[in-house]
């Protein structure tokens, strides 16, 4: 009997006490926490030491990054090397895995601190970073191509000239090694 | 101010006095929705709303306003007079009990000498709200809900009537006026010392009749999402809200009214004649807030637990009571 409600008034102590608590909430627009420093904000890119090598492109799982490539003689060595013209971070599709930093070859791919991405639009959050825009809603990496199964559904009758083909591939790569060994 | 003074004659009176009743009930909803917001975040270490105006102050308009715009969703397959007829069903209730509470000395709207029943009645109407919500909906969780709230509201209804006896026995008379009358001249005169068990079986019942959290089983937010009024949305949805809060003040307001004196000052030297509505407002507000505290604080009740707590042990008690308060009376 003795404990009848000494649960009850436990709980409801705690609670008044808390009232007048000092409050641990962080007003964020007025109060900003500093960040870590491996912080994952929005990607940027410093398009002076990118070698458009497209490997960011090419491993970057939401297809956000998009590259308009040619080949220009940027560093007046005489010789026409890859140049990234257009370059798009569309940041609606990034999902801050940060494959693209881990994938660049000379870190010119990296995460800032940024991190209050809002627009009105999704396009605006695409951001572009080269000397002409690229549309961001291109799927860098359009999908593999069907076509083959298609011909192996339509008929066996290719199948022969079809088979050529891999045959040649392997003597094409064999050459080619040992090219590199001669080398 | 002649041209005035038929305002002072019956059917004017009424209707006005009625008009001011209902807007204040409304206004009493949205103020407790903030006050509930406010009392939830400063309990859980939060600020709670404070970006609408200053101190958030403000939310409830803005609350409003969102409430105004939303599209009101109705099932497909609901029973569409009962399931828009529902929310209305609970707040008129509400609203028409507030016509018998006293604010001050002579601010009454309806001084009936049958105050006591009328509550009594009129707050079981609060129940059939309920009822039509969940049947209305044709919700397998909204009728669960609705049962639950039935089975609740009604058996609570008898600790709740039992409680009143004691005050009624002891002033003699049924309206609320009278028991404000008998409890003047300082703080122990009121009702809450000399019926003290009384008091507290009131203020659980009262709980239990508003459906306040330690009994909010027909809600059960966690297990049937939201219970009789899962499928409301917009300006229906607001309007049980609405209900519930003026309920929960009014249940505030009648315990006040009963047990701790309706506006009667503390001391008799803090008597500010007409303005002793502020003494009500206090002490009402005091209430709202212990039920503000209890729900932040205090975890569900089960349900046979909580028909245990209501025959087993509120409605013994009170009968008790009563025995003991007719003896006392007798001797006394």
């Amino acid at each position: 009997m003795p404990q009848l409600g000494q649960g009850i008034l436990k709980g409801m102590s705690i609670t008044l006490r808390n009232l007048f608590k000092n409050k641990i909430t962080r007003q964020y627009p007025e109060y900003k926490r500093d960040l870590p420093d491996r912080t994952r904000g929005m990607l940027t890119v410093d398009m002076d030491r990118c070698i458009a090598c497209l490997q960011c492109m090419r491993v970057c799982p939401d297809h956000c990054i998009s590259i308009e490539q040619t080949k220009r003689d940027a560093d007046g060595s005489g010789k026409p090397k890859p140049y990234a013209v257009g370059f798009v971070i569309d940041d609606s599709r990034c999902m801050y895995c940060s494959l693209c930093v881990e994938v660049c070859p000379v870190n010119c791919i990296y995460h800032t601190e940024e991190f209050e991405a809002q627009a009105y639009n999704r396009l605006e959050l695409a951001r572009q970073f080269g000397e002409r825009p690229v549309d961001p809603t291109i799927d860098p990496r359009p999908p593999v191509k069907k076509k083959p199964k298609k011909a192996a559904a339509k008929g066996k009758a290719d199948e022969k000239a079809d088979g050529d083909a891999p045959k040649k591939a392997p003597a094409k790569a064999a050459g080619k090694s040992s090219e590199g060994d001669a080398a | 101010m002649e041209f005035l003074n038929f305002l002072n004659q019956e059917p004017w009176r009424f209707i006005l006095s009625f008009g001011v009743v209902l807007f204040l009930t409304l206004n009493l909803a949205a103020i407790l929705v903030m006050g509930e917001r406010k009392v939830a975040g400063y309990i859980q270490l939060r600020y709670g709303p404070n970006r609408v105006g200053p101190r958030g102050l403000l939310q409830p308009l803005a609350d409003i306003i969102k409430l105004f715009t939303k599209e009101n969703i109705s099932p497909g397959k609901a029973d569409l007079w009962i399931f828009l007829g529902a929310p209305i069903a609970m707040f008129i209730p509400v609203a028409a009990v507030w016509l018998v509470v006293p604010f001050a000395p002579g601010a009454v709207v309806a001084d009936l000498n049958v105050a006591i029943l009328f509550f009594v009645a009129v707050t079981s109407i609060g129940a059939l709200g309920v009822i039509m919500a969940g049947y209305g909906s044709r919700s397998n969780f909204s009728l669960l809900g609705a049962l639950r709230g039935a089975a609740q509201m009604i058996s609570y209804e008898v600790p709740l009537i039992l409680s009143l006896l004691g005050v009624v026995m002891l002033t003699g008379s049924l309206s609320l006026v009278d028991v404000v009358n008998a409890q003047g001249g300082g703080f122990w005169n009121w009702y809450f010392i000399v019926q003290f068990p009384m008091f507290i079986v009131f203020y659980i019942s009262g709980l239990a009749e508003t459906k306040r959290v330690p009994f909010d089983l027909p809600e059960g937010e966690s297990e049937i999402v939201g219970g009789y009024m899962i499928e409301y949305s917009g300006m229906t949805w607001a309007l049980i809200q609405a209900a519930e809060f003026a309920g929960m003040g009014l249940m505030a307001g009648i315990t006040t009214t009963l047990f701790l004196g309706g506006w009667q000052p503390p001391l008799p030297f803090l008597d500010f004649g007409q303005f002793n509505w502020i003494w009500f407002g206090i002490k009402t507000a005091l209430i709202m807030f212990t039920f503000q505290w209890i729900r932040w604080s205090l975890p569900r009740l089960r349900m046979d637990q909580l028909m245990d707590l209501g025959w087993k042990v509120l409605v013994p008690l009170t009968l008790v009571w009563l025995v003991i308060t007719a003896g006392a009376m007798l001797v006394f």
